[in-house]
């Protein structure tokens, strides 16, 4: 190889060289440095920046990085495909059975429930149902509750002459053909969450006659929870089967929204957090659990319009009542879901909503 | 002494392109060929061990997906079409000076489909400012939630490109052949019919195959206006992201993809083939006169562009408002949307960081495959049909085979996650696009001309050299036209980001879509608007600056 050669082909070298050099200048802030946490969550967008804000602030040096709106399935399937290397710290948010299924697949770290929560109680009552907070090994903590409820466009129902359904048995009512939407359960944990609440309250044959009456009712399956609030704050559909998170929300903004407690029960939607098993950084994981739990991460939490599993948290942003207790009081009947039913019913409720949102047979 | 040198001299600049060629080919084979290969052959082994026999409703599953999204592309391509070729008609033949005209009918291409999707929900929804206008005068307009709504964006949407492509075509048509065709007594209308599409057929085939692949492999659309019609990238898409459904059916769904449209590929091919000619840009073309013609003309492409721009009304009126009900114009304004963009900015930065890496990779690697597919031979040949892959299939189904090849390689540790994170992305993008800049390239090539090259070469100069002095010059503003094609499409690109998208990674398209699923419809419309300005800020430096140097 002649000189001039070598010189092209060091030129050569360098063009593809000069091209690298934003890319790798770009590494630094993409490694996984002591000080830099990775979080999956199933929590919509502004939540999840509000939380990102909230625990840099009270964590300084940490760089939170949330990958967020995946929904807990998405999570899930994420952190198993990532198994023998995970890239998160994290799970945050999604119904407590989720978290159970990542615990079975091994995707999530024992804790010391003391270390995270320090002195509180393992279990809460509600509507007289103990509902766990965390597990015995600290695989999961419960940091929020939302309610299952039907929310509803007062506007649009008005216009459309339609009277505001008092119970989930009202929604199989013909006149709302076309009014109702819902969300995929094979996507999203609160969809499931309320297959599984009915499954509870109907019992398991029943539940399948109504929910053959209600899929008539029902205008599409959505494939993101968050739509199914979109499209009835602005009037597309009038009515859908969510929880009151986004409603509270709504309702703050001024928009015509309302929400219905079911006759039948509403239910509880026990959101969670985890240290994802071998994470980069264990202890940042810890950290986060912790802030999740304290006082001020309660706060951020109520803030955004979840209970808060802590009494005695006020949200500085909004009057919404929030609280267990007041919601205790105003919500005439709360059903906690049973964490063992949901893991019996899991393949049977996923097969057979295959077919009803691919149009098959059911 | 000097021959050897000279001999020297080539073979050294032979390897020097020889090495960019085949790492062109390189990116090509390990992003585009490897990935799709990969998912083709785990669904061969799922089928050939039986193992769809548990499935239930397989068949009848997968045909309704088939002839959902068969049917959904084939409307599109025939509606945008439709209205495509007498638009370009009118824009070349009659209305030369309508430059702003032209300029308003791309303007759809810079915003991703999705953004179409949320604008045509609070255009043509259930308490869409249209549908309440129409439901006034006593018309109720069918149900947006289905095929309707998809079909609807898509056309918002793809027109452009096909109007794009066949303008392009009939820029081609020298003025002579018009002229003669209108001398021998044929009114304008017989001329185009019978002198001027034969003639461009095969852009009117490209129209066709880019509009129908776009719409086919499109995912963003189906999923926010798609209700409960069923297309097959969304159901590969929504099934992949979740451990819930069988791990199988994303793989039979992505490779069924595949070979959909990779038969699409090769027919159309093969049709444009067979009526392929060398066209090269005639700087005059014909102006047909007449002020019924011109009037019509300019009616019909003010009714386009008016329909054209309503979803970017809507976007900028929902960008200003806090809530936008059932009623036709919000009451209430406020700028408060783009006041909180400040707090999460990161996305724009993410996606100007990432677009800035990704498009010169894409165009290299395209101008140096291109290089190849020119010289001819059998690899030419196959990279040539190569190169449309990513084209064909949707990015969904990229990203699935990609993450499938590279995805255990990095969970094993093999690849360090400081190069992976950014790095499959950037990978993904350029994959995923690579075929603009390629497509744009092998119409350049066709006009460089070989005696210049021929003569540099026997006058002593490298190969090397003679490229860039000789050749490069004649590629320049195709060059140009690459960069903004490619920049655009990477920085708007959705589907392939949704699956390898990264924490700290997170994209502009990402976020306005989570912003609009999530139900933030205002922050989603400002940021859109963020993306819009961008976007058409850089396209108007990217027109702008080859201007001045109008010797090129």
């Amino acid at each position: 190889m002649g000189r001039q050669t070598r010189q092209r082909f060091r030129r050569t070298v360098l063009l593809f060289v000069a091209l690298l050099v934003p890319y790798v200048a770009a590494a630094p802030t993409t490694a996984a440095p002591a000080r830099r946490l990775v979080a999956y969550s199933a929590a919509p967008l502004e939540f999840t920046e509000s939380l990102k804000r909230q625990f840099e602030a009270a964590t300084p040096g940490v760089t939170l990085e949330i990958l967020p709106g995946l929904g807990a399935e998405a999570m899930i399937a994420r952190l198993d495909a990532e198994k023998a290397s995970p890239r998160a710290d994290v799970m945050h948010s999604g119904a407590v059975f989720e978290f159970l299924e990542a615990q079975k697949k091994g995707l999530l770290a024992k804790t010391n429930p003391r270390e995270i929560v320090g002195v509180f109680p393992s279990r809460l009552y509600v509507g007289g149902t103990r509902v766990p907070l965390y597990d015995a090994d600290g695989t999961w903590y419960v940091w929020g509750f939302s309610l299952g409820i039907i929310g509803y466009n007062r506007h649009r129902l008005a216009a459309l002459q339609l009277p505001v359904p008092r119970s989930y048995a009202d929604l199989a009512n013909p006149v709302y053909k076309g009014h109702i939407v819902f969300n995929m359960p094979q996507l999203s944990s609160s969809a499931f969450n309320l297959i599984v609440a009915l499954h509870q309250m109907m019992g398991p044959t029943q539940v399948w006659d109504y929910w053959n009456r209600l899929h008539d009712n029902l205008t599409f399956y959505s494939r993101s929870t968050g739509a199914l609030f979109q499209l009835v704050a602005r009037g597309e559909v009038p009515i859908a089967l969510g929880v009151t998170r986004p409603f509270y929300e709504g309702q703050t903004r001024g928009l015509p929204v309302d929400v219905v407690y079911p006759a039948e029960g509403s239910w509880v939607f026990a959101t969670a957090v985890g240290a994802v098993a071998n994470g980069p950084n264990p202890d940042l994981a810890r950290q986060m659990m912790r802030f999740i739990i304290s006082p001020d991460g309660q706060r951020q939490a109520a803030d955004n319009f979840q209970t808060p599993i802590r009494s005695g948290i006020q949200p500085t942003t909004h009057n919404v009542p929030l609280s267990l207790g007041e919601l205790q009081r105003l919500v005439p009947k709360i059903v906690v879901v049973d964490l063992e039913r949901a893991e019996r019913i899991r393949a049977d409720v996923m097969r057979r909503f295959d077919g009803y949102t691919a149009g098959r047979s059911r | 002494m000097a021959v050897g040198r000279r001999l020297l001299r080539r073979s050294a600049a032979w390897d020097a392109i020889a090495v960019l060629q085949a790492l062109g080919g390189l990116l090509l084979v390990a992003f585009v060929l490897l990935p799709l290969a990969t998912v083709l052959a785990d669904a061969f082994g799922v089928v050939a061990t039986g193992g769809t026999a548990d499935l239930t409703d397989f068949t009848s599953y997968f045909r309704t997906l088939t002839l959902n999204s068969l049917g959904l592309a084939t409307s599109v391509t025939a509606v945008c079409l439709a209205l495509g070729v007498p638009l370009a008609f009118f824009t070349e033949r009659v209305l030369p000076r309508a430059g702003l005209l032209r300029t308003l009918l791309t303007l759809p291409l810079l915003s991703p489909p999705f953004v179409s999707a949320f604008a045509t929900i609070l255009l043509l929804g259930r308490v869409g400012v249209i549908t309440q206008l129409a439901a006034l005068a006593g018309v109720r307009l069918p149900d947006l939630y289905g095929f309707y709504g998809v079909h609807v964006t898509h056309v918002l949407h793809l027109l452009p490109l096909a109007y794009l492509t066949v303008a392009g075509g009939l820029r081609t048509v020298p003025k002579a052949i018009e002229e003669s065709a209108l001398s021998l007594g044929g009114s304008p209308w017989q001329v185009v019919a019978r002198v001027v599409l034969p003639y461009v057929r095969p852009y009117l085939f490209m129209a066709a195959l880019l509009t129908f692949l776009v719409s086919f492999g499109d995912v963003g659309a189906p999923l926010i206006v798609g209700g409960n019609f069923l297309v097959l990238p969304a159901e590969a898409f929504t099934r992949f992201l979740s451990f819930a459904v069988d791990r199988r059916m994303p793989l039979l769904l992505s490779s069924w993809i595949v070979i959909v449209s990779m038969a699409l590929l090769f027919l159309v091919r093969a049709l444009m083939r067979r009526t392929e000619v060398a066209h090269t840009h005639t700087p005059e073309t014909l102006t047909y006169g007449g002020t019924a013609l011109r009037c019509a003309g300019a009616a019909f492409c003010a009714a386009v562009v008016t329909v054209l721009m309503l979803p970017f009304a809507a976007i900028l009126i929902v960008s200003l408002t806090p809530y936008w009900g059932a009623t036709l114009l919000p009451r209430i304004y406020t700028t408060d949307h783009y006041a909180q963009l400040w707090r999460s900015i990161t996305p724009l930065g993410n996606s100007l960081f990432l677009a800035s890496i990704a498009t010169p990779l894409a165009l290299i690697s395209a101008l140096f495959l291109t290089r190849l597919v020119h010289r001819g031979g059998r690899a030419a040949v196959a990279f040539d049909y190569a190169s449309l892959l990513p084209f064909g299939t949707s990015g969904v189904v990229l990203a699935i085979g990609i993450s499938r090849v590279y995805g255990p390689l990095e969970a094993a540790g093999l690849m360090a996650s400081a190069v992976m994170a950014p790095g499959l992305l950037v990978a993904v993008l350029v994959s995923r696009r690579v075929s603009y800049p390629i497509r744009v390239f092998n119409a350049a090539w066709t006009r460089v001309d070989r005696r210049l090259e021929e003569c540099s070469l026997t006058l002593g100069a490298s190969v090397a050299r003679t490229f860039v002095r000789i050749v490069l010059p004649q590629l320049w503003p195709a060059i140009v036209a690459a960069l903004l094609i490619t920049f655009v499409q990477i920085f708007k690109e959705l589907g392939a980001s949704l699956i390898v998208q990264r924490p700290g990674w997170q994209t502009l398209p990402i976020q306005i879509y989570q912003y609009a699923v999530d139900g933030q419809l205002g922050r989603a419309g400002a940021v859109s608007m963020v993306m819009l300005a961008v976007v058409g800020v850089l396209t108007f430096a990217a027109q702008w600056r080859p201007r001045r140097g109008t010797h090129s």
